[in-house]
């Protein structure tokens, strides 16, 4: 008897570790814009007791999507990068009637690795992407709305999921579990704060030195920047310039001679890396010399700083 | 999206409508196939007085009260009108499907928009805004009811339809097949294709 039970325990554990567990999709951002927060509407089904609450993500192909409380007119951010394969736009206001779920509109991301994500309910004519476009993480896609089957008055909201990429012919699939980069599987009634990417985003990547130069002396070196960011720096805007604590804010430096050194490449898209190319030039009086340089698009905004400099020890 | 919840007494007045124009509809498939010789599907016309068009339905087909609409939203669209081979009872167990739409998988719609601007079949089934995009979709020259039209083929809101203008209106034709894990089980591809071809507008 014993020894039946220990099979039996043995053979219960073989089992489940041989179930295959479920990948939870990540790399996601919250589907608005950095700085904002939404109320969670209505969770995946498996979060709700769905016999309790019938909610609308307790059957069917919507099990893992999200609602958030946007209303008519804010505006939607890319969860992730993709390429849009559908796209309707042209309705008004919906209903809880489902007379009316032909009449949604929707935009789908293909991410280029079998899912994609699928922004439902967007307003009429809002769509800031246009077909077969290719989108940033957090480029914006459309304003939110009411169109299709939406219940309440105007019963606007976002609804958001991820599923595997259609193919031609077949509409959107089941959705898959996922999670937000910032927020995890937020609950229903939290509003996550978005961090999605901003439009103008800079991560350092590297050429940073620390030279030993004689009396003008020259030493060439290049600055490497990626774009983090959903916009794509373009020449003659885009360049590094200097920065507080040395020699401070736009202010020439006597290592470089200037205030601003140029991108090297004509556009950088998001994702790219951008080069800065310049010369340090060993000063006349020895001493130890930084100059701090941060990108900027001239005439918008300064992107991240993050304390970059580079030394040079004149002897 | 919130729970559907549907209006009881007023559900039980569609019920009986249904059932009535049903045992309508069912006597005048019997005659039909009493007429016919072959292995023809007996057919029903059906005609819309609001919309201006008929169709002719195979046997088991029939309009959806449920999922047909004659209001405006906001847009040019005037109305649309859904044939299922569901029973209203199986449509209503899946109503509840927020997704593509369990109750919208096999079916035929018609849909009659507003065109004051005159768009030709082509400009309108082009243009992303009036008829959505889908990658992959196929755009052609087509010719429906007489009528100088444009087919799409996997679009975004249809599996097929077909753009027919007609003096300051524009009439969308087509069907869906593209939830196929909703398929019913005794619904045809074949079936929706002559619903579809049956079209005509009526004077």
């Amino acid at each position: 008897m014993r020894g039946a039970l220990v099979a039996l325990c043995v053979l219960t554990r073989l089992a489940f570790v041989a179930a295959p567990a479920q990948a939870t999709y990540g790399g996601l951002r919250l589907p608005f814009p950095p700085g904002r927060a939404y109320v969670v509407t209505q969770t995946p089904g498996a979060y709700q007791n769905c016999a309790l609450t019938g909610g609308s993500h307790c059957v069917g192909n919507d099990i893992w999507a999200y609602d958030f409380g946007l209303h008519i007119g804010d505006q939607i951010a890319a969860a992730h990068s993709g390429t849009v394969i559908r796209y309707v736009a042209g309705f008004g206001i919906g209903s809880c009637d489902p007379a009316f779920r032909n009449d949604a509109n929707y935009i789908v991301l293909d991410h280029g690795d079998g899912y994609s994500s699928i922004y439902w309910h967007i307003s009429y004519g809002s769509a800031s992407v246009a077909p077969g476009q290719y989108v940033a993480q957090g480029h914006p896609i459309a304003d939110a709305g009411a169109a299709g089957i939406v219940c309440g008055n105007p019963g606007d909201h976002l609804h958001f999921a991820v599923e595997p990429t259609p193919a031609a012919g077949v509409s959107v699939q089941r959705s898959v579990q996922i999670r937000f980069d910032e927020a995890g599987e937020p609950a229903a009634g939290t509003a996550p704060v978005s961090a999605n990417r901003s439009r103008l985003s800079a991560t350092y990547v590297g050429g940073s030195e620390w030279v030993v130069l004689g009396n003008g002396e020259r030493h060439p070196t290049t600055g490497l920047w990626r774009n983090s960011g959903w916009g794509s720096w373009t020449q003659p805007a885009s360049r590094i310039g200097t920065f507080g604590p040395e020699p401070k804010q736009d202010q020439p430096s006597v290592l470089t001679g200037t205030n601003r050194v140029a991108q090297s490449q004509s556009v950088v898209s998001p994702g790219e890396v951008a080069s800065y190319p310049f010369e340090l030039i060993g000063p006349t009086a020895p001493g130890i010399y930084r100059v701090y340089l941060r990108p900027v698009i001239d005439g918008v905004a300064w992107m991240e700083d993050e304390g970059v400099f580079w030394l040079v020890d004149r002897r | 999206m919130r729970p559907i919840r549907r209006f009881v007494p007023f559900a039980a007045f569609v019920a009986a409508v249904i059932a009535v124009a049903a045992l309508g509809a069912a006597t005048l498939g019997a005659g039909a196939l009493a007429a016919t010789h072959g292995p023809v599907a007996p057919t029903g016309a059906y005609v819309s007085q609001t919309l201006g068009y008929e169709v002719q339905l195979p046997s088991g087909w029939r309009r959806s009260t449920t999922l047909s609409a004659l209001v405006r939203n906001g847009t040019l669209k005037v109305g649309h009108e859904v044939f299922t081979i569901r029973s209203l009872a199986d449509e209503a167990g899946v109503l509840g499907d927020p997704g593509p739409g369990a109750a919208w998988s096999y079916v035929g719609v018609v849909e009659q928009w507003r065109d004051p601007a005159g768009w030709s079949a082509m400009a309108w089934a082009t243009d992303p805004l009036l008829a959505g995009w889908a990658q992959g979709q196929a755009v052609e020259t087509a010719v429906l009811d007489g009528h100088v039209a444009a087919k799409v083929t996997n679009g975004p809101r249809f599996s097929v339809a077909y753009y027919v203008p007609d003096g300051g209106r524009m009439y969308v034709v087509g069907y869906k097949v593209d939830a196929p894990d909703w398929k019913p089980s005794v619904a045809t591809e074949a079936d929706l294709r002559a619903i579809v071809a049956s079209f005509h507008i009526t004077p």
